[in-house]
C-alpha cells in the first residue's frame, strides 16, 4: 500500500514535470512564433546610391529609400540616412534625412581620399525602424574627366568629346564602352538631345540648330556619362551661344503687337474697356451732378 | 419737408431701435466684434507666419478665401439685378424689402473683395495690381469690376436714402445732435420740391438702369477668371450665365433671411407680409430651377465625354472620402429640396410639431408655416451655394494637369485650418454687425417709398371705388 502511494506520488510528479515541460516547451514556442511572425512583419528596405562626379569641383552622393507594400514600391519618408568614405566605409559624411519622395543628397567635402589605384569608397546606411528593415550599400568610383569642343561648320554643329581617367602616373586613360549622353536644361528635367558611345575615349556628336536659348541666345549643354560601374555619373556643363534668342525681343518685334501675351493688349481690347468704363463711369458723374444739383435747389428754396 | 402722420407713425417705431441699444443687442453686437477680432488676430498671424499656416500649399494656390470671394460677391451682384429689376419695373410691393436689398448689396460687395486681399501673399505689393496690371488679364478686368461696382453701389443705396434722411431731419423725433446734424449734412437740403424729387427719381431709374447690366457683366467676368483657365471644371463656356443664377440664387435667399430676422426682431408684420416671402419664395423656385438646369449641363457634359483630366475631378467630388457629401449637399439637397418645399403647396404649408408622446405629427396650417418654409429653404440654398463655391475652386485646384511634386499629404489635399475658418466666419459677423449699425442710424423700412407706396394704393382703391359708383 505504502509502495503503490510512493509510485503514485512518483507517477504524479512525472506528470507534473512533464507537463511543466510541455508548457514551458509551448511557452518557449509561442515566444519565439511570436518573435519569428514580428520579423516577419519587417519589410525589407530597398537602398539605392549613386555617384556623381560634376567636374565643376564638386561631387555628391545621392540615396533614395524606398521599400514594397502590395507588390508596389513605396517612399521612406522622415527616416535618416548616414553616407560613409573610406576604405573601411568608416569616415561619416553626414546624415540626413530623406525627402517626401525618400531621396537623399550629400555634397562630399574635400579630404576625402582614393585609395593607391584611385579608388573612391563610399557608403550608405540605413538603420532601420520598427518596421523597415535596415540596409546599406556601398559603391567603389573612380574619377573620369570629360572635355567638350564645340564645332560649328556650314553643314552643321557637332560636339567633340573626350573623356579620360588619369592614371597612378598621370598619364590620361582614354575611357571606352562608355556613352555620352547630350541634353540641355528645360523646366521639367533635362531633354536629351543625342548619344554616342566612347571609343578610345573620344565620340562626336551631331547637334540641333533650331534649339530656342535664352535671351541672348544661350544654351546649357549637358555632357553626361550615366549609371557607369565604373565612375559613376560624370557631368560636365557648359555654356555656348547655340541656342535661337527667345523673348522679350521676340514679344516685341513688329510682328507681336496687340496680342494677348504682349505687352500692348489687342486694340478692340482697349476700345471695349475704354467704352464700357467710360459709360459706366459718366453715368455715375451724370447721378453725382444731380445730387449736387439737389442740395442746390434745397438751399436756394431756403433762401 | 412735410412730415404727416404715416410718416410720424413709421418713424416712432423705429425710434426706440435707432436712438437707444438694447442689452440684446450690446451682447449680439459684442459677439460679432469678438469674432471679427479673432478674425483680425488670425490675419495678423498670417502676416507674421506667412501662408503656411493656411491649408494654402504649391497646387491649391487659391483655398477658401477664394470661395467666400466669389460667395459674398454673388450676394452682391444678386442684390443690385433684384434691386434695379423692382425699381424699374415699378413693383408695387417692393418698397418694404428694398431696404434690405439695397444694404445687403452694399456690406456684400464692401466684404468680398477683403477675401481677395487675404489671398495675396504679398501685400506690400497690392498697388502692382494697378501699376502693372494687363488689360488682357481676367484679375484686371475683375479688379476694375469691383472697384466700379462698389462705388455703384454705394451711389445707389445713398440715393434710395436721402429721402428718408430728410424726414428723420425734418420729424425732430430722433435724439441726439451728432446724429441729426449727420442726417442734415446726406439729405442734402431735400425738401421735396418737385424738382428735387424729379432729380432723385431720375438719378435713381439711372443707377437701377446702370447697375443691372453692371451686375450680370461682373458677375460674369467672376466667372471668366476661371471660365478662361484650361482647369478640370473652370474651363467651360457656361460658367459665366452659370454665375449669374448662382448669385441671384443665393442673394434671393439671402434677402428672404434677412426679411424674416427683421420681421420677428421689429415686428414688421405691417410691412413686410406674407406675400413678400411668397413672392420671393416663387422667385428662388424659378431661380432654383434654372441654376439646377446648368448645374445639371455642367456636369453632365463632362462627365460623358469623360475627358482624362475632367474624369479625374469628376472622380474626387464622387468620392464618399473626399468630396461626395459636399457634391450631393450643393447640387442635390441645395436645388431639389427648394424646389420641393416652395413647388409643392402641401410640402409648402405643412408643419411638424412633436406630440408629448414623442410622435412626429404632420399637420397643415398656413400663414407662418409658409413663411417658414420658404426660410428654411432659403437657409439651406445659402448653405448650398457656399459649399458649391468651395467645390469650384478646390477640387479642380487639387487636380493640377502637372504631376504633383511635393507627395506630402497637406499639398495633396487642402484642409482649412484654424486660421482659415477664424477669417471665414469673421465675413458673416463682419455682415452681421455692419447690417446691425447701418439699422441704428436709418429704418430698414424706406419711409417715403412706403407711404408712396400707400398712397399709390390708396389712389387706385379710390379710383376703383369711383368707377364702380
Amino acid at each position: 500500500m505504502h509502495i503503490n502511494q510512493n509510485k503514485m506520488e512518483i507517477n504524479i510528479k512525472s506528470l507534473m514535470l512533464t507537463n511543466f515541460r510541455l508548457a514551458f516547451l509551448s511557452f518557449i514556442i509561442l515566444a519565439f512564433g511570436i518573435n519569428l511572425k514580428a520579423q516577419e512583419e519587417l519589410s525589407r528596405t530597398y537602398l539605392k546610391l549613386s555617384y556623381t562626379n560634376n567636374m565643376d569641383g564638386t561631387k555628391s552622393l545621392s540615396a533614395s529609400l524606398s521599400y514594397k507594400e502590395d507588390k508596389k514600391f513605396v517612399q521612406v519618408q522622415n527616416q535618416s540616412l548616414s553616407f560613409y568614405s573610406g576604405v573601411d566605409l568608416d569616415e561619416l559624411i553626414q546624415t540626413v534625412e530623406v525627402n517626401a519622395k525618400g531621396e537623399a543628397t550629400v555634397v562630399i567635402p574635400e579630404g576625402h581620399e582614393a585609395d593607391t589605384a584611385g579608388i573612391y569608397f563610399y557608403a550608405a546606411k540605413f538603420k532601420g525602424t520598427d518596421t523597415l528593415k535596415r540596409a546599406s550599400k556601398d559603391i567603389s568610383v573612380k574619377d573620369a574627366t570629360i572635355e567638350l569642343v564645340f564645332n560649328q561648320k556650314s553643314d552643321g554643329k557637332t560636339i567633340s568629346v573626350k573623356a579620360f581617367e588619369v592614371d597612378e602616373e598621370g598619364e590620361e586613360v582614354p575611357l571606352n564602352e562608355e556613352v555620352v549622353n547630350i541634353s540641355v536644361p528645360t523646366l521639367f528635367g533635362d531633354m536629351l538631345i543625342n548619344k554616342a558611345p566612347l571609343e578610345e575615349g573620344v565620340c562626336e556628336i551631331q547637334f540641333p540648330s533650331n534649339l530656342p536659348g535664352d535671351s541672348l541666345g544661350d544654351l546649357q549643354i549637358i555632357a553626361k556619362i550615366k549609371d557607369s560601374e565604373i565612375y559613376g555619373n560624370v557631368v560636365k556643363i557648359e555654356k555656348i551661344p547655340w541656342g535661337k534668342p527667345k523673348l522679350p525681343q521676340h514679344l516685341e518685334s513688329t510682328n507681336a503687337k496687340g496680342k494677348l501675351w504682349t505687352h500692348n493688349a489687342p486694340f478692340w481690347m482697349v476700345v471695349t474697356l475704354v467704352i464700357l468704363m467710360t459709360g459706366v463711369w459718366s453715368h455715375f458723374g451724370y447721378v453725382i451732378y444731380k445730387i449736387f444739383r439737389i442740395k442746390k435747389i434745397g438751399a436756394e428754396q431756403m433762401k | 419737408m412735410k412730415v404727416d402722420d404715416r410718416k410720424q407713425k413709421m418713424i416712432k417705431m423705429f425710434a426706440d431701435r435707432i436712438e437707444g441699444t438694447s442689452k440684446w443687442e450690446k451682447a449680439w453686437i459684442a459677439f460679432l466684434i469678438i469674432l471679427i477680432g479673432f478674425g483680425i488676430y488670425a490675419f495678423v498671424y498670417t502676416e507674421i507666419h506667412g501662408h503656411i499656416v493656411t491649408g494654402m500649399r504649391d497646387n491649391v494656390v487659391w483655398g477658401v478665401y477664394i470661395a467666400n470671394f466669389i460667395f459674398f460677391m454673388g450676394l452682391g451682384y444678386a442684390g443690385a439685378i433684384l434691386a434695379g429689376t423692382l425699381r424699374l419695373l415699378r413693383v408695387k410691393w417692393r418698397s418694404s424689402i428694398m431696404r434690405i436689398i439695397e444694404l445687403s448689396t452694399l456690406i456684400s460687395v464692401l466684404i468680398g473683395p477683403i477675401y481677395i486681399l487675404l489671398c495675396i501673399g504679398r501685400l506690400d505689393r497690392l498697388t502692382h495690381l494697378f501699376t502693372h496690371g494687363r488689360i488682357q488679364s481676367p484679375i484686371t478686368w475683375d479688379v476694375l469690376a469691383v472697384l466700379t461696382f462698389i462705388t455703384a453701389s454705394v451711389i445707389f443705396l445713398y440715393l434710395a436714402v436721402i429721402r428718408d434722411f430728410a424726414i428723420l431731419r425734418d420729424s425732430g423725433m430722433i435724439k441726439g445732435k451728432w446724429r441729426n446734424k449727420i442726417y442734415k449734412i446726406l439729405s442734402v437740403n431735400y425738401n421735396d420740391e418737385p424738382r428735387q424729387h424729379k432729380d432723385i427719381n431720375l438719378a435713381l431709374d439711372i443707377m437701377a438702369a446702370i447697375i443691372i447690366p453692371i451686375s450680370v457683366l461682373l458677375s460674369t467676368i467672376l466667372s471668366w477668371i476661371f471660365g478662361m483657365t484650361l482647369r478640370p471644371g473652370w474651363n467651360s463656356t457656361i460658367f459665366g450665365p452659370y454665375f449669374v443664377f448662382a448669385s441671384l440664387y443665393s442673394g434671393t435667399a439671402l434677402v428672404i433671411i434677412i426679411m424674416f430676422i427683421y420681421l420677428k426682431l421689429y415686428k414688421l408684420d405691417e410691412y413686410i407680409t406674407k406675400k413678400h416671402f411668397e413672392r420671393l419664395g416663387t422667385l428662388l423656385l424659378i431661380l432654383a430651377a434654372l441654376y439646377g438646369y446648368f448645374t445639371f449641363n455642367e456636369y453632365f457634359t463632362i462627365w460623358y465625354s469623360f475627358e482624362k483630366w475632367d474624369s479625374e475631378l469628376l472622380i474626387k467630388l464622387f468620392d464618399l472620402d473626399q468630396y461626395y457629401l459636399q457634391f450631393i449637399f450643393a447640387n442635390f439637397v441645395g436645388i431639389l429640396l427648394p424646389i420641393l418645399i416652395i413647388g409643392i403647396p402641401w410640402l409648402r404649408t405643412m408643419r411638424i410639431t412633436l406630440a408629448p408622446t414623442g410622435v412626429t405629427i404632420i399637420e397643415k396650417k398656413t400663414g407662418a408655416s409658409t413663411i417658414n418654409s420658404i426660410v428654411f429653404s432659403a437657409v439651406i440654398v445659402v448653405l448650398a451655394l457656399w459649399v458649391k463655391r468651395y467645390l469650384i475652386v478646390i477640387p479642380t485646384l487639387e487636380t493640377p494637369l502637372l504631376p504633383i511634386d511635393d507627395l506630402r499629404p497637406e499639398y495633396i489635399r487642402y484642409s482649412m485650418t484654424w486660421v482659415e475658418w477664424a477669417l471665414t466666419i469673421a465675413g458673416p459677423a463682419m455682415f452681421c454687425l455692419l447690417f446691425t449699425l447701418a439699422t441704428k442710424f436709418f429704418p430698414i423700412i424706406p419711409i417715403r417709398d412706403f407711404d408712396e407706396e400707400e398712397k399709390t394704393i390708396e389712389n387706385v382703391d379710390l379710383q376703383t371705388d369711383q368707377l364702380k359708383a
